[in-house]
């Protein structure tokens, strides 16, 4: 079967597309990663100001 | 700030400096998806957002690793939710300023033995965190998709050592790793 395309028209094939059915593995692992880097960034945040109070107390 | 910023494709693939067909041929795949404006028809030309710009160098030097689209598309998918999931708690969240910052952590793409992509996440000088795996027979349709079960996207211990395998995946023939932060860290956005 062939597809005729309007003049100027995307042809996306997709297939660099998520399978909808992968989609809940993917933004499972995405939701995950979010999760873990806010801890990463709150734990870097109470380093940078023990830091300060430290340098402060010194 | 980068976050707001938006981009042509012949200012990407200048930046970039690679051919324009290498960044079409990402988004005639459905890899990327251009943010900000997407082609719609002759003389519309697609705009992206400094994600779209990241995506793209990611993209990129993963298929420079000679990983299939399909494979880059889930990964891409992924850095696209996870975004828009910290942006949930941090209206103003960024994931290009966010991964330039000095601080930022370690965010890798882990390729496991040819079969299995794993995504990394750690501070410096920190054992990262493994999450996933994404069996890559299953994004070519090659299998019957993900049963929901968890087991699939559980932590994993580090193997002590190296100890049982490759990295902290435990991959057993061979591995790639590419660090999206330090392509963040690399990207010509300024």
């Amino acid at each position: 079967m062939s597809i005729m395309l309007a003049a100027g028209e995307q042809q996306v094939d997709g297939a660099g597309r998520v399978d909808p059915d992968l989609r809940p593995l993917l933004d499972h692992i995405a939701t995950e990663l979010a999760q873990e880097y806010i801890r990463l960034m709150q734990a870097a945040a109470d380093a940078e100001i023990a830091a300060g109070i430290s340098a402060a107390d010194a | 700030m980068a976050g707001d910023r938006s981009f042509t494709l012949s200012e990407i693939a200048r930046r970039l400096d690679v051919p324009q067909h290498r960044l079409i041929h990402l988004c005639e795949k459905g890899v990327v998806v251009p943010e900000v404006h997407g082609a719609a028809g002759r003389g519309s030309s697609r705009v992206f957002s400094s994600r779209n710009f990241l995506e793209l160098a990611v993209a990129l030097r993963l298929r420079d690793m000679m990983l299939p689209v399909a494979a880059v598309g889930a990964v891409i998918h992924v850095l696209g939710v996870f975004e828009g999931r910290l942006q949930t708690d941090l209206p103003h969240f960024a994931l290009v300023d966010s991964l330039r910052d000095d601080r930022a952590p370690d965010l890798r793409v882990i390729i496991s033995d040819g079969q299995t992509i794993y995504f990394s996440l750690g501070a410096a000088g920190e054992q990262p965190k493994l999450f996933g795996g994404i069996p890559m027979d299953q994004l070519e349709g090659h299998t019957p998709a993900w049963n929901g079960q968890i087991e699939a996207v559980r932590f994993r211990g580090n193997a002590p050592n190296g100890s049982g395998g490759l990295g902290p995946e435990n991959s057993h023939y061979g591995r790639l790793e590419l660090s999206v932060t330090a392509i963040a860290q690399t990207l010509p956005i300024a």
